[in-house]
C-alpha cells in the first residue's frame, strides 16, 4: 500500500505542481508592441509609415528568433499597406495571414476581394458601401 | 519498511495539500455546450462602454486578442474587423452588437462571437489617493446555434500593483514585456490596467476560464 502511495505520489505530485504553476508552456507568439500598435490604430492616432516601420522590424526580430507573429499581425500590416495605397503588399500580407492561419480564410478572402476598393481608401473617407450591398454579404468561393 | 510507509503517507499528504492549494473555491461552470461547439475562431466585438472614458473600447479591444490567441484560438484581427464595420456604417459598439449572427459568420468566418461590456475604466478618486480601475464582463456565443458557451468577468486596479509584482503567470509576463516596449506617452495607465483586466477576463483554462483552443498544447485536456 505504502509503495503504491509513493509511486502514485511520485508521478502525480510533479504533474500537479506543474499544472499549478502554469509556467510549463512557452508562449505561442511573439507579441512585442502589437497590442499598443492596435490601440493607436483604433484611436485613429496611427502614423502609417512609422507604424509600418515598427511592425516590419518586429516581424524581422521574431523571424530572427524563430518565433511566430500572433494572429492578426500580418492582416494588420496588410491594412496599413492598403491604406498607404500599396495594394500588392497588402495582398501579400492578407495571403500570409491565411497561410499561417487557415481559420482566417473566409475573412481574408473577403478583404482580398474588396482590396483596392474599401480598405485601400483613406480610413476617413466617406463610406459608400452598405450592409445590404451584395458584395459585402457574398461568401467568397 | 515502516519508514517507507511513513514516506508514503507523507507523500499522500503533500499531494492532498498541493491539490487543495491549487483548487480554489470556484465552482466549475457547465461546459457541455462549449465542448459540443468546439470553436476555433473567435470574433471579439468592440466592447460596449458604460463609462465616460472614450478610450475604454479601444484600450480593452486592442488587448483581448492576446489571452485568447495564447489559449489556442484564432482571433479575427480587431483593427480590420473595426474597419469592416465602419465601412458598413457601424462605428458604435451598441450598434455593432445588433448585427445578426448569420451576417457575422458569413463575413468573418468565425465560429463564436464575444460580447463584452466595460463597467469601470479609468480613475476612481478617493479622499487620499486615486486608483485606476478597469472592469469588464463578457459572454461567448456560438454563431451557429446561438448557445451561450461561456461567461466571465475580470477586473484590475492600479492599487494592487505593490502586492502583485510577478503575479499573472505567463500572460502577465508577456503583457509586461509588451508594455515595457511601448513608449510611455503613446499609452496610459488605463491601458496598462486594461491589459491586466483583459487577461483575467479571458483567462483560458481551469477552473472557470474558456476551454483551451485547438492551437494550444493543452487542447482537449480540460
Amino acid at each position: 500500500m505504502s509503495r503504491y502511495a509513493r509511486i502514485l505520489a511520485g508521478i502525480a505530485l510533479p504533474g500537479v505542481l506543474a499544472a499549478c504553476s502554469g509556467q510549463s508552456t512557452p508562449p505561442l507568439y511573439s507579441w512585442q508592441s502589437f497590442q499598443a500598435q492596435q490601440y493607436l490604430y483604433l484611436q485613429g492616432k496611427t502614423d502609417l509609415l512609422a507604424q509600418i516601420t515598427v511592425m516590419e522590424k518586429d516581424m524581422e526580430k521574431a523571424r530572427a528568433k524563430g518565433l511566430s507573429v500572433p494572429p492578426g499581425f500580418h492582416a494588420h500590416l496588410g491594412l496599413l499597406y492598403a491604406t498607404e495605397g500599396k495594394t500588392d503588399l497588402a495582398q501579400q500580407e492578407f495571403t500570409q495571414e491565411k497561410t499561417l492561419f487557415p481559420e482566417a480564410t473566409t475573412y481574408m478572402d473577403f478583404l482580398l476581394e474588396n482590396l483596392g476598393q474599401a480598405p485601400g481608401s483613406s480610413p476617413n473617407s466617406p463610406r459608400t458601401q452598405n450592409v445590404s450591398a451584395p458584395q459585402n454579404t457574398k461568401v467568397p468561393s | 519498511m515502516k519508514s517507507f510507509s511513513l514516506m508514503g503517507r507523507f507523500a499522500a499528504l503533500a499531494l492532498c495539500l498541493a491539490v487543495t492549494a491549487c483548487a480554489s473555491q470556484v465552482k466549475a461552470p457547465d461546459y457541455t455546450a462549449f465542448k459540443a461547439a468546439k470553436p476555433r475562431t473567435i470574433l471579439v466585438l468592440p466592447p460596449v462602454n458604460h463609462t465616460p472614458d472614450i478610450k475604454a473600447t479601444s484600450g480593452l479591444l486592442s488587448q483581448m486578442t492576446l489571452p485568447l490567441a495564447e489559449g489556442g484560438y484564432y482571433v479575427i484581427p480587431v483593427t480590420l474587423e473595426t474597419e469592416t464595420f465602419r465601412q458598413n456604417g457601424l462605428s458604435v459598439p451598441d450598434e455593432i452588437i445588433q448585427v445578426p449572427a448569420e451576417k457575422l459568420r458569413t463575413i468573418y468566418g468565425a465560429d463564436a462571437v464575444l460580447y463584452t461590456t466595460i463597467t469601470d475604466y479609468g480613475s476612481v478618486y478617493h479622499v487620499i489617493n486615486s486608483n485606476t480601475v478597469v472592469t469588464a464582463s463578457a459572454k461567448l456565443v456560438d454563431l451557429k446555434t446561438g448557445s451561450v458557451l461561456w461567461t466571465g468577468t475580470g477586473t484590475a486596479s492600479s492599487a494592487e500593483k505593490n502586492q502583485n509584482s510577478g503575479a499573472g503567470g505567463l500572460i502577465g509576463v508577456l503583457v509586461n514585456a509588451a508594455i515595457n516596449q511601448v513608449v510611455d506617452n503613446l499609452t496610459d495607465e488605463s491601458f496598462v490596467e486594461a491589459g491586466t483586466a483583459a487577461n483575467r477576463l479571458l483567462k483560458v483554462g481551469p477552473p472557470d476560464g474558456l476551454l483551451y483552443g485547438p492551437r494550444s498544447a493543452k487542447y482537449g485536456t480540460d
